[in-house]
C-alpha cells in the first residue's frame, strides 16, 4: 500500500515541472551552501526556513528536503579541496578526500563522494522504505546501556582508524574524551574545567575544534618553509571517473550504506557516530590500511556513503515516533511545526500519503544532487588552481567565520586557533590527530548513557550484560580487542612451525 | 623494540611529556571544578567526575610510559649534537606559522573594534602580501596584488555573511 | 498553482537577498535595521519555533527584515550574555524562559536577570505529568497509589537540574506526597523519546514536545499544573480540579538589554505585542501546545519577579544556589 502511494506520489511529482524545478533550486543552494566552508547543513536549513513560509507544508518539506540532501554532498566539497569539513559528517571525507586532491585526483575525490553519496543515500531510503517497521523495533530497543555499548564500540574502533602505534591512537582517544568533558555536565549542574570562565562552560563545540584541527592546522604546517621552495600546485588531471573504477567499489559502498542506515535510525546517534564507526571498519577490514589517510578511494567511499545514508535512517525515529533522530532532522521537524504539522504518529498514521511524499522528495532531492553535482565538479575542482598564497588567507579567514557562525559566538573563534595549533603540534610530534575526534563525538554519548545506564540499575554494571543488545555489543567490541592478540600469537605460532618446515626442506632434497 | 611513534625515541620522548602535561593541566583545572560541585547526584551515578578522573589517569599513565621509553631509547642512541644553528634554523622556520596564529588571535578583537569587513581586509591583505613576498621578495605588483585580493575576500564576507545571511558578526 | 510555488521560492530568496541592503540605505526612524532576535536554544526547538514565528509576524508588522540567530551553549547562558551585552537599540533582543532564573542563580558566571529589560510576555508553560500507556494507569490516584505502594516502580524522566522539567519534578511529587526517581535527560526531546521507548514510564514536561503523542494516545497525561484545563487538552483535569493545589509553569518571554531609549522600547514592545496577537502567530502556537497569555513590558516584569521567588526556595532546598549566589 505504501509503495503504491510512493509511485503515485513519484509519478505526480516526476511530470511537474514547477516541481522538479523547486527540487533542482533547492538542489544547488543545498549544494553551493554547503559547500561554503563555515555553514553547516543545519545551518543551511535554518537560513532558509523563512523562505517556506509562504509555502505549501508539503511544497516546503520538499524544498528543505532537497537543500538539505543536497547541502551534504556540498560539505563534502569543501572539505576534500580544502580540508575544511563543515560538518560532523565530513570528519571522515577530508582525511582521505584532502590528500587525493592534494595529489591531482580532485575530481576522481569528488565522483567518489557524491557516487558513493547517491548511493548511500538511495540503500538508506530504500531500507527507510522497505524496512521502516522493522528498524523503528530495533531503534526502540536502544536505551542508555545500549547508547553507551555503541559509543564503546566506536572508542575501540577509533584504535583502527589511524596509522602507527594502537596505544597512541587510544591515549589521543582519551585527550578528546577529555575535551568532550569540558563545560556544564549534561546530568548534572556540575561544571568541569571550566575555571567558571564562561568561555570554557560554553564546551568545546565539535565544528571550531575540527576546523581548526584540520583545516588551520594544515595552513600552519604548510606555512613552515613557505617560499624556501616553490609550492607546487596540484595538477587538475582527468576530472571524470570510470564507471567501472567506481563500481568496482561496490562492496564498501554498501556496507557504508548499512552501517550508515542503521546508526542513523538510533536516537540520538547521529551521522557523526555513523561516518566514524563506517570508516574505522573499513580501515580495519582493508587489505591495506596503512595507505589510508594518504588518499585511499575506500576511506573516502565508505564514510560518504554513510554519512548519506544515515539520513534515511535519521527519518526513521521521526516517522515511526515523532521524534527527531538528530540535530538536522530536529530542525526539520521546527521547519514542519512552522507550518502547523507536528510530526508525530498521528501525521504519519493517519496520512500515509505524506510519508510518501517525503520518502518520493529524498528520492528526487538525490537524484538532483547527483546530476547538478556532476555538473558542479568541473568547476569546483578549479578551486585547487588557487595560488596558494592566496588560498591559506580565504581558508583562514572562513575558519574563523565559520567557527564564530556555528553558534554565534567569537568565544568558538579562541578554540578553533587553539585547535588549530594543537593540530600543527601533533603533527609536529606525529601523534595522529583522528583518534581526538573519535573521543569528542563519542565521549559525550558514552558518559552521559553509561551514568544514566547506573542511576537505573542503581549502580549495578549487570545492566550491561543482562541486555542482549548491549551485551552482544560488549562482546563484539572484547573480540576485535582479543583477536588481533590471538591473530598475532597464532602468527608466531605458525611462523616458527612454518619456520622449522622451512629448515626441514633443504633437508628432504639432499640430493640437489 | 622501536619506539611506538614514527621510530623516533626523540618523538616518543616529546609525546609522553605532552601526555604527562596534559593530565597534569586537566588534573589542576578538574580539582577546581570539583570544589564547585555542591555533590548533587542520583544514587548508583559514579557522578560527574568519574570517567574524567579514569581518563586523566590512563593519559598520566601513558604519558610516563612514553617518556620513559622514549628516554630509554634515546639514551642508547648515538648522541648527534644539535648546533645552535639548526636551532636558529628551526625558529625561522616556524616564525611565519607562529606569526599567522598571534594575529588569528587578535582578530575577534580587530572584529569587535573595526567591523568584521574591515578586520578582514586588514588580515587577508597583510598576509597575502607577506607570503608574496616570502615567494618573490617586494614589489609594488605584490602590494597591488595584495590589496586587490585581500578587499575582494573583505567585500565578499560583508556582502555573504553580513548582508545576505545577515550572521551577527560584528559590523 | 504549483508554478507560483516556485515563484515564490524565487521571489522569497530575492527579498531575503535585498531587504538588508535596501533597509540599510534609510537612516531615519527606528527600525531601520534587522531586526534580531536571539534564540538561545539549537534550530528546531520550541523556543526556535517562537522566535521564528513571531519574527515573521514582527517583520510585516515593522516593515524590516528580522533575522534569527541561534546563540547556543553553556545551558542557555551564552546565548542570555550576548542578549544582556548588546547594544541596547532594539535591534537585538531575545526568547527568555525558566533556565535564564535558574541559570542565574546556579551559575555564578551566567548573567545576572537585572541586565535583561522583558519587553513582552508570550505564553505560560503550565507543568504536567506524563505517564506511558503501557502502564495502565490512567487517574492520578492510581499513579500515587502505584507510586506510594513501590517508589521505584515507575521512573521519572526530566531535564538535569536547574531545566523546567526538573523544576516540575521538584514541585509536583512533594505537593502529591511521593517520592519519585528523577532520571536526567539533556532536553525534552530526548526525554519524550525515552517515554515512548520505556527507558521511563513518567515525565513530567511541559505539554508542547508531548502533545502529539497525548493525542495519539501513546502517552497519558494525568494532570496540568494550571489555574485552568489546557486548551488543547480539554479531558485533561488541572491538579487544583484533582484535590492538590499545584500551580507551577514555565513562560516565555521576549527580552531586551536594558537602556534602550525610551521611544524606541515603546514601539518595540506595541510591535512585539501586535505579533504576539496576531492570528497567523497564534494559530501556529495554539497548535503546537503553547498557552498565549500575551502581555506588556510591566506585566513580564512582574512575572518575571514572581517566578524569581518561586524558583529560587526550590533551587535552595535542592542545595543547587552557587554559594555566591546564596541570599543572606
Amino acid at each position: 500500500m505504501l509503495l503504491e502511494s510512493f509511485f503515485t506520489v513519484l509519478a505526480d511529482f516526476a511530470t511537474s515541472p514547477a516541481m522538479l524545478g523547486l527540487v533542482g533550486l533547492g538542489a544547488i543552494l543545498g549544494l553551493v551552501l554547503g559547500a561554503i566552508p563555515g555553514i553547516s547543513s543545519t545551518m543551511a536549513l535554518a537560513i532558509l526556513m523563512p523562505v517556506t513560509f509562504t509555502m505549501e507544508p508539503g511544497v516546503a518539506i520538499l524544498f528543505l528536503i532537497s537543500v538539505f540532501m543536497s547541502s551534504v554532498y556540498g560539505g563534502s566539497i569543501s572539505a576534500i579541496l580544502m580540508k575544511l569539513p563543515g560538518t560532523p559528517a565530513s570528519i571522515f571525507t577530508q582525511i582521505d578526500g584532502y590528500p587525493m586532491a592534494q595529489s591531482g585526483r580532485a575530481g576522481h575525490a569528488l565522483n567518489y563522494a557524491l557516487v558513493a553519496s547517491t548511493v548511500g543515500g538511495m540503500v538508506g531510503l530504500a531500507l527507510l522504505v522497505v524496512l521502516a517497521p522493522v528498524l523503528a523495533d530495533f531503534a526502540t530497543n536502544f536505551r542508555s546501556p545500549e547508547f553507551a555499548a555503541v559509543a564503546l564500540f566506536g572508542i575501540v574502533m577509533l584504535s583502527f582508524a589511524s596509522n602507527g602505534s594502537t596505544l597512541v591512537a587510544s591515549v589521543v582517544g582519551f585527550v578528546g574524551i577529555l575535551l568532550g568533558m569540558v563545560g556544564f555536565d549534561a546530568l548534572t549542574d556540575a561544571q568541569r574545567m571550566t575555571m567558571n570562565q564562561p568561555m570554557l562552560q560554553s564546551g568545546l563545540n565539535l565544528i571550531p575544534v575540527i576546523i581548526g584541527l584540520f583545516g588551520l592546522g594544515e595552513i600552519l604546517q604548510n606555512l613552515v618553509r613557505f617560499g624556501d621552495a616553490p609550492t607546487a600546485r596540484p595538477a587538475i588531471g582527468k576530472v571524470m571517473l570510470p564507471i567501472a573504477e567506481l563500481a568496482r567499489r561496490w562492496k564498501v559502498m554498501l556496507r557504508g550504506s548499512v552501517i550508515g542506515t542503521f546508526i542513523g535510525a538510533i536516537p540520538a546517534a547521529g551521522s557523526a557516530v555513523a561516518v566514524s564507526i563506517a570508516y574505522a571498519q573499513e580501515r580495519r577490514l582493508s587489505k591495506e590500511p596503512e595507505t589510508f589517510g594518504t588518499g585511499h578511494p575506500d576511506g573516502l567511499v565508505a564514510p560518504e556513503a554513510a554519512n548519506s545514508a544515515s539520513v534515511g535512517g535519521s527519518l526513521i525515529p521521526l516517522i515511526a515516533l515523532g521524534v527527531p533522530g538528530d540535530t538536522i532532522t530536529a530542525v526539520l521537524m521546527g521547519a514542519l511545526m512552522v507550518h502547523g504539522l507536528t510530526p508525530g504518529p498521528l501525521l504519519f498514521a493517519n496520512d500515509p500519503t505524506f510519508v510518501s511524499w517525503i520518502y518520493v522528495s529524498v528520492l528526487l532531492a538525490l537524484v538532483a544532487t547527483l546530476v547538478l553535482g556532476l555538473g558542479m565538479i568541473r568547476a569546483a575542482v578549479l578551486v585547487t588552481r588557487i595560488p596558494p598564497q592566496l588560498m591559506y588567507v580565504f581558508i583562514a579567514v572562513f575558519c574563523v567565520i565559520g567557527a564564530f557562525a556555528i553558534r554565534n559566538d567569537m568565544n568558538d573563534v579562541y578554540v578553533m586557533i587553539a585547535f588549530g595549533v594543537v593540530g600543527f603540534v601533533f603533527s609536529r610530534i606525529g601523534l595522529p590527530v583522528t583518534p581526538l575526534a573519535f573521543g569528542l563525538i563519542l565521549g559525550p554519548i558514552l558518559e552521559e548513557n553509561l551514568r544514566r545506564s547506573l542511576m537505573i540499575s542503581q549502580g549495578s554494571w549487570k545492566i550491561f550484560i543482562d541486555r542482549p543488545i548491549s551485551a552482544t555489543l560488549l562482546g563484539v567490541c572484547v573480540l576485535l580487542v582479543a583477536l588481533p592478540l590471538i591473530t598475532a600469537l597464532l602468527h608466531r605460532l605458525q611462523g616458527s612451525l612454518a619456520g622449522k618446515k622451512s629448515e626441514n626442506i633443504p633437508k628432504n632434497y639432499p640430493g640437489e | 623494540m622501536t619506539p611506538p611513534i614514527e621510530g623516533s625515541a626523540r618523538k616518543t620522548f616529546a609525546a609522553g611529556l605532552f601526555f604527562l602535561l596534559l593530565a597534569g593541566a586537566g588534573w589542576l583545572l578538574l580539582r577546581h571544578s570539583i570544589t564547585l560541585f555542591s555533590g548533587n547526584q542520583m544514587p548508583g551515578d559514579p557522578g560527574p567526575f568519574f570517567l574524567s578522573q579514569l581518563c586523566l589517569t590512563i593519559l598520566a599513565l601513558a604519558g610516563v610510559l612514553l617518556l620513559v621509553f622514549g628516554g630509554w631509547s634515546w639514551a642508547r642512541e648515538t648522541r648527534t649534537h644539535r648546533h645552535t644553528e639548526a636551532m636558529v634554523n628551526t625558529v625561522r622556520e616556524w616564525s611565519l606559522s607562529a606569526g599567522f596564529v598571534l594575529t588569528l588571535l587578535a582578530m575577534p578583537a580587530a572584529m569587535r573594534l573595526l567591523g568584521t569587513p574591515a578586520a578582514v581586509a586588514l588580515f587577508s591583505i597583510g598576509w597575502i602580501y607577506v607570503l608574496l613576498v616570502s615567494i618573490s621578495g617586494h614589489s609594488w605588483r605584490n602590494l597591488i596584488e595584495a590589496t586587490a585580493f585581500g578587499a575582494a575576500t573583505a567585500v565578499f564576507i560583508h556582502l555573504f555573511f553580513v548582508r545576505l545571511l545577515t550572521l551577527p558578526l560584528p559590523v | 498553482m504549483k508554478r507560483r510555488q516556485l515563484f515564490a521560492t524565487v521571489t522569497g530568496l530575492m527579498t531575503l537577498a535585498s531587504l538588508p541592503m535596501t533597509s540599510a540605505l534609510a537612516q531615519d526612524a527606528y527600525p531601520s535595521e534587522p531586526i534580531h532576535i536571539t534564540v538561545v536554544w539549537p534550530a528546531g526547538g520550541g523556543h526556535d519555533l517562537v522566535g521564528r514565528l513571531i519574527g515573521h509576524e514582527l517583520s510585516e508588522i515593522m516593515d524590516t527584515a528580522v533575522v534569527v540567530d541561534n546563540v547556543t551553549g553553556a545551558g542557555g547562558s551564552t546565548g542570555i550574555r550576548h542578549i544582556a551585552e548588546a547594544d541596547p537599540d532594539g535591534y537585538t533582543i531575545g526568547v527568555m524562559g525558566l533556565h535564564a532564573v535558574s541559570q542565574s542563580f546556579m551559575n555564578p558566571a551566567a548573567p545576572k536577570l537585572d541586565g535583561l529589560d522583558p519587553i513582552a510576555y508570550i505564553s505560560d508553560e503550565p507543568g504536567a505529568i506524563e505517564v506511558s500507556v503501557d502502564m495502565g494507569i490512567d487517574t492520578l490516584d492510581d499513579y500515587i497509589a502505584a507510586m506510594k505502594s513501590d517508589p521505584m516502580s515507575l521512573m521519572n524522566g526530566n531535564d538535569p537540574q536547574g531545566g523546567n522539567s526538573f523544576i516540575f519534578a521538584s514541585v509536583i511529587p512533594d505537593a502529591l506526597g511521593v517520592n519519585m526517581m528523577k532520571l536526567p535527560y539533556p532536553g525534552h526531546a530526548p526525554t519524550v523519546t525515552a517515554l515512548l521507548t520505556g527507558e521511563v514510564q513518567t515525565a513530567t514536561l511541559p505539554i508542547p514536545p508531548i502533545l502529539e503523542h497525548a493525542k495519539a494516545g501513546k502517552v497519558k497525561v494525568l494532570g496540568v499544573a494550571a489555574e485552568q484545563r489546557h486548551p488543547q487538552l480539554p479531558d485533561v483535569p488541572t491538579f487544583k480540579e484533582q484535590g492538590y493545589d499545584i500551580v507551577v509553569n514555565d513562560f516565555v518571554m521576549l527580552v531586551a538589554p536594558v537602556g534602550i531609549p525610551q521611544d524606541v522600547r515603546a514601539k518595540l514592545e506595541e510591535g512585539l505585542l501586535k505579533a504576539i496577537k496576531s492570528a497567523g502567530f497564534t494559530s501556529a502556537a495554539a497548535e503546537n501546545g503553547m498557552v498565549l497569555r500575551p502581555g506588556g513590558a510591566d506585566m513580564a516584569a512582574e512575572e518575571l519577579a514572581k517566578q524569581v521567588e518561586l524558583v529560587y526556595p526550590i533551587l535552595e532546598q535542592a542545595d543547587l544556589v552557587a554559594e555566591e549566589l546564596k541570599r543572606k
